[in-house]
């Protein structure tokens, strides 16, 4: 079977039993590689914990990546207010 | 003179090696590379998780020249030598790679009696430096706009 060059993998860990709790650890992993090609990248990320209880219910906990996602908001945030100040001035300098 | 040469078939033992660091390298794809080892204390476990990026690039190639024979003003006979060994012959290679990892902290789960939760890992650096990259992109588009000349002078 080939592998694709640019491929998403979701891993499931092994199950950790604490309590009553029962914890299977969850992560998703960027893999650019050939196996013909002598070179690849790696990008893995926790996602989420699936956590079973003692009744057999079954919850998702996802696992957010806080300093990214605040990253991503101030530079989203830099990028809208620069087109707007742009635009805001165009319109005050054809005044 | 005219070199005759190919590429050999035969991989240098040291692109094995690389080849092997790089199967290491995708290996990190697996849950493993992400979770560390629970943490128990008193009734509370803990977990570490964090996020790995890591690539890496391997190259290099080798070469033989094929034998051919010496010229016979070059030739210089010796007693007992075969004409067969009076050939120029070599080989050379090389090869290079490089590659770059980090793995930053992204949040723990915290199992305990009272329930699982996950709490973040907030690097407070790194935002502050997002919002000063972002506050200077506003400021950079104000002062060029400010600046420019408008392109109609007025009376």
């Amino acid at each position: 079977m080939t592998e694709s060059f640019f491929r998403w993998e979701t891993h499931n860990g092994e199950p950790l039993s604490t309590g009553e709790w029962q914890i299977l650890p969850v992560s998703r992993a960027l893999v650019i590689h050939s196996q013909h090609s002598p070179a690849g990248l790696v990008w893995n990320r926790p996602t989420a914990v699936v956590v079973k209880g003692a009744d057999g219910q079954e919850h998702l906990l996802p696992i957010i990546n806080e300093t990214r996602r605040r990253q991503m908001l101030w530079l989203g945030a830099g990028l809208l207010g620069s087109i707007l100040i742009g635009i805001t001035l165009s319109l005050l300098r054809k005044d | 003179m005219e070199e005759k040469m190919q590429s050999t078939n035969e991989t240098p033992a040291s692109f094995e090696f690389a080849r092997s660091e790089l199967d290491k390298l995708m290996a990190t794809a697996n849950v493993e590379a992400v979770y560390g080892k629970p943490i128990h204390h008193n009734d509370t476990i803990i977990i570490p998780s964090s996020e790995v990026f890591a690539v890496m690039g391997v190259g290099g190639g080798s070469w033989m020249m094929e034998p051919e024979p010496i010229a016979e003003d070059e030739a210089v006979e010796q007693e007992g030598e075969e004409p067969e060994e009076k050939r120029r012959s070599g080989n050379g290679g090389g090869g290079g790679g490089g590659g770059y990892t980090f793995a930053r902290p992204v949040a723990l789960i915290i199992a305990g009696p009272d329930g699982v939760r996950v709490e973040p890992v907030f690097d407070r650096t790194k935002v502050l430096l997002a919002a000063f990259t972002a506050f200077g992109f506003m400021f950079a588009t104000m002062a060029r706009m400010m600046s420019r000349r408008p392109r109609f002078g007025r009376m």
